[in-house]
């Protein structure tokens, strides 16, 4: 069994794709080899209950779950509101034969949904895929993982769930390497595209000015991060650390027997659990003090993780409350603290002239390797988030970024005319099964059940009643 | 005198004979219709499907001048909330919109709901639409916007992804062993990133489904539209004649609660006063009328 996912694994994906068997780390140092899906499931078993089930929710939410959910809205409240409704004067009889409308026309929402709007969404996912689109909207270079999943099991239908996985997580390896290799070896993202009429495949590759294009998105985007991290050092972290201090100089002896009293506690014992108790009732004490508070909150934070983390958290609070006590105003606060954090602030507003070099770079048409070195020669003076970023892997970012967006897009306006083309037709199934159904289930409520009796009635009155 | 009631059994027999007939045929011809229709549905199904309609149909809207011209540009940049809020407001408009004068126009003209309900109906059609278009206009500029579920995440759950607490749940990832240990900042914060954005979206889902699609859409939308029906209806009904509504299929409904039974009558009204009362010549709504007394 093992053999035969290693045998997949080396031979191929089941696209096409030579398996390259390249090593995500030795390309990109910045990864170790752990994905973030790993890490995001990592984080969630931290979580509460509630997070938990959020988490959760999020990954089974669907198309046809939300079509339920609603219809069930549809078909169980309404009717509800609409029979028991005590500021209508219209008659019960005639509220009651009204509000079955409502789950016959939950039930048609969920035909409906499953024989036209989930299947429509399918097909724009295939044909995303599978490059039945053209380049703005063509996802071949990066298949989804379900869709390999789904492919995985229609050519091997004998494998395992566990081989599945393996060949698509190799599939969709493979298809980063290629597509990291197209952009820095040649400029260009290489497309599969396929013809409708006859399945023919055929590749493409995207025009130099749109490749440019792209190259120009992902800068604007990098500055952009750029930009926002040095507004809110500006904006938060600055004038947060700057009240903090003068809490401290201010507030020294509160501060300091705080801090004090937390540091006597972490020497005093090795039990974590003791350390959160004795922080919760700390801020219990404190509540009306909000930077006291604020302060414990952070250590609880820490506290967290272990007795190391917050023993650290609290020397380094004890080294600010050291500085701070020496200032003899808020001006010398300020100074100290924009003398600390001035290293930081250049670090981003270099970044950020150094991106503004790099606009000019792609404009004149220079190699994306050429922008790389540039990037590896300039990363002593980045910020910490601009250092662990490599100009390839954010380009494939943006790409997938704007491929998803046009795909939104295109799914909005193609659904809205699929669900106008197809109101025509539910609102006449309603229409027709509605007042049958009346008529089968409620007779009393529908007056079908009395068509003989009309019947009757018109032959009593020729029996009965001599015409004059 | 005694071929009169010969004559008229005989016509009567006739007409009913010719009713019947009518009512067969006119059976056939419909379900003639309807297989014709099906028949029409399914081939033009199964042609749609050999000749890729659908497929060619989505490609050619996919590459049109209103796609690469006006929704990508748009769709791609960020937090474009004036161009999605003008969609978002067209697409509820259209469609519901559409919906609504359909579900009214077809309930209206639909013989098969009874008489003295139909217009009901249709009015309640009217006001849930009308109704519907307002709700989720309003939706869509408060709890359907990102911004406002943005704000509304941070906070009650803001406190879980601050700074401090972003910083000690990387810390307890990295005391974990094997690969996390190894993990680097960049590869965590795309795993966090990943984490607080589906949360983040399931709980824009939640509190959308909670406040939107289930309180104001099923919930207030029907409360307030069964009431304004009633005014729907009556505008609706403004230049109608009298209508008289079959015994068998009478409201039981009785707002003064008044048992019928115990109805109280004037003095000397008696049966033979509520018909010379009754103005019709029409010998079956005299009928209907002893029958229903």
């Amino acid at each position: 069994m093992i053999d035969k996912i290693n045998a997949n694994l080396t031979n191929g994906s089941q696209l096409g794709f030579k398996a390259q068997n390249l090593n995500r780390r030795g390309t990109n140092p910045n990864f170790t080899g752990v994905s973030p899906s790993e890490i995001k499931g990592q984080i969630n078993k931290m979580q509460n209950p509630f997070m938990k089930w959020m988490n959760k929710f999020e990954n089974n939410i669907g198309e046809l779950q939300d079509v339920c959910i609603n219809a069930v809205g549809t078909g169980l409240l309404a009717p509800i509101f609409i029979k028991y409704n005590p500021l209508s004067k219209t008659d019960e009889d005639t509220r009651t034969y009204s509000a079955w409308r409502q789950p016959i026309s939950a039930v048609l929402a969920i035909c409906t949904s499953g024989l036209v709007t989930i299947p429509f969404s399918r097909l724009v996912k295939r044909m995303s895929n599978d490059g039945t689109f053209s380049e703005p909207l063509n996802k071949s270079p990066f298949q989804d993982e379900d869709f390999l999943t789904k492919q995985a099991k229609k050519i091997h239908p004998d494998w395992t769930k566990a081989q599945i996985e393996a060949d698509v997580k190799a599939t969709m390896k493979n298809q980063e390497q290629a597509l990291l290799r197209s952009i820095r070896d040649n400029d260009t993202v290489n497309y599969t595209l396929r013809n409708i009429t006859d399945g023919k495949i055929t590749t493409k590759s995207m025009a130099k000015d749109k490749f440019q294009d792209l190259l120009l998105k992902t800068l604007a985007d990098l500055k952009e991060d750029e930009q926002k991290q040095l507004d809110r050092f500006n904006k938060e972290k600055i004038p947060n650390r700057i009240a903090r201090c003068e809490y401290f100089r201010t507030h020294s002896k509160e501060s300091e027997d705080l801090l004090n009293s937390i540091k006597t506690k972490i020497n005093e014992t090795d039990k974590i659990d003791d350390i959160i108790k004795f922080l919760k009732d700390k801020r219990k004490s404190v509540k009306s003090d909000k930077q006291l508070k604020q302060m414990i909150t952070e250590m609880l934070d820490y506290a967290q993780v272990d007795k190391a983390a917050v023993s650290h958290k609290v020397d380094k609070m004890l080294g600010y409350l050291a500085e701070s006590k020496k200032a003899g105003s808020l001006e010398e606060i300020k100074r100290i603290v924009e003398n600390g954090t001035a290293g930081r602030k250049k670090q981003y507003e270099e970044s950020i002239e150094f991106l503004k070099s790099i606009e000019k770079e792609i404009n004149n048409g220079t190699k994306i390797q050429e922008i790389e070195k540039l990037f590896e020669n300039n990363k002593a003076k980045f910020s910490e988030s601009l250092k662990n970023k490599e100009f390839a892997y954010e380009v494939i970012k943006k790409l997938k970024d704007l491929t998803k967006s046009r795909i939104d897009g295109c799914k909005r306006i193609a659904n809205l005319i699929v669900a106008l083309a197809v109101l025509p037709v539910a609102c006449s199934l309603l229409n027709w099964i509605y007042p049958r159904f009346m008529a089968a289930v409620f007779p009393n409520l529908s007056n079908k059940k009395h068509g003989n009796e009309s019947q009757e009635l018109v032959d009593k009155a020729t029996k009965n009643q001599e015409v004059k | 005198m005694a071929i009169t009631p010969v004559n008229n059994t005989i016509q009567t027999n006739t007409q009913n004979i010719n009713f019947q007939g009518e009512k067969k045929s006119s059976t056939n011809e419909k379900l003639l219709k309807a297989g014709v229709a099906a028949a029409a549905v399914v081939g033009l199904g199964v042609a749609a499907h050999k000749g890729k309609w659908v497929e060619k149909a989505m490609k050619w809207l996919s590459e049109s001048k209103l796609m690469t011209g006006k929704i990508y540009p748009n769709y791609e940049k960020k937090d474009n909330l004036h161009f999605m809020a003008m969609i978002g407001v067209l697409s509820i408009i259209l469609k519901d919109g559409l919906g609504c004068y359909l579900y009214v126009k077809q309930s209206l003209n639909n013989k098969e709901i009874p008489d003295d309900k139909r217009k009901f109906v249709a009015a309640l059609d009217l006001a849930n639409g009308g109704l519907m278009i307002a709700t989720q206009i309003i939706a869509f500029f408060t709890i359907q916007n990102k911004r406002v579920q943005k704000r509304l995440f941070d906070t009650l759950f803001g406190k879980k992804f601050t700074r401090t607490a972003t910083k000690a749940t990387q810390a307890k990832l990295k005391k974990l062993d094997g690969e996390f240990a190894k993990m680097t900042g960049e590869e965590f914060y795309k795993g966090h990133d990943q984490y607080k954005n589906g949360v983040s979206k399931a709980f824009g889902y939640l509190i959308t489904l909670a406040a939107s699609s289930i309180f104001a859409k099923r919930v207030v939308v029907p409360f307030i539209a069964t009431p304004l029906a009633d005014k729907t209806k009556a505008w609706m009904c403004r230049n109608d004649k009298p209508e008289d509504v079959n015994a068998d299929t009478k409201n039981t409904y009785n707002a003064n609660k008044i048992d019928a039974d115990n109805k109280p009558e004037f003095k000397g009204s008696t049966q033979e006063q509520k018909e010379i009362k009754s103005t019709t010549s029409n010998l079956l709504e005299i009928a209907k009328q002893k029958a229903n007394a």
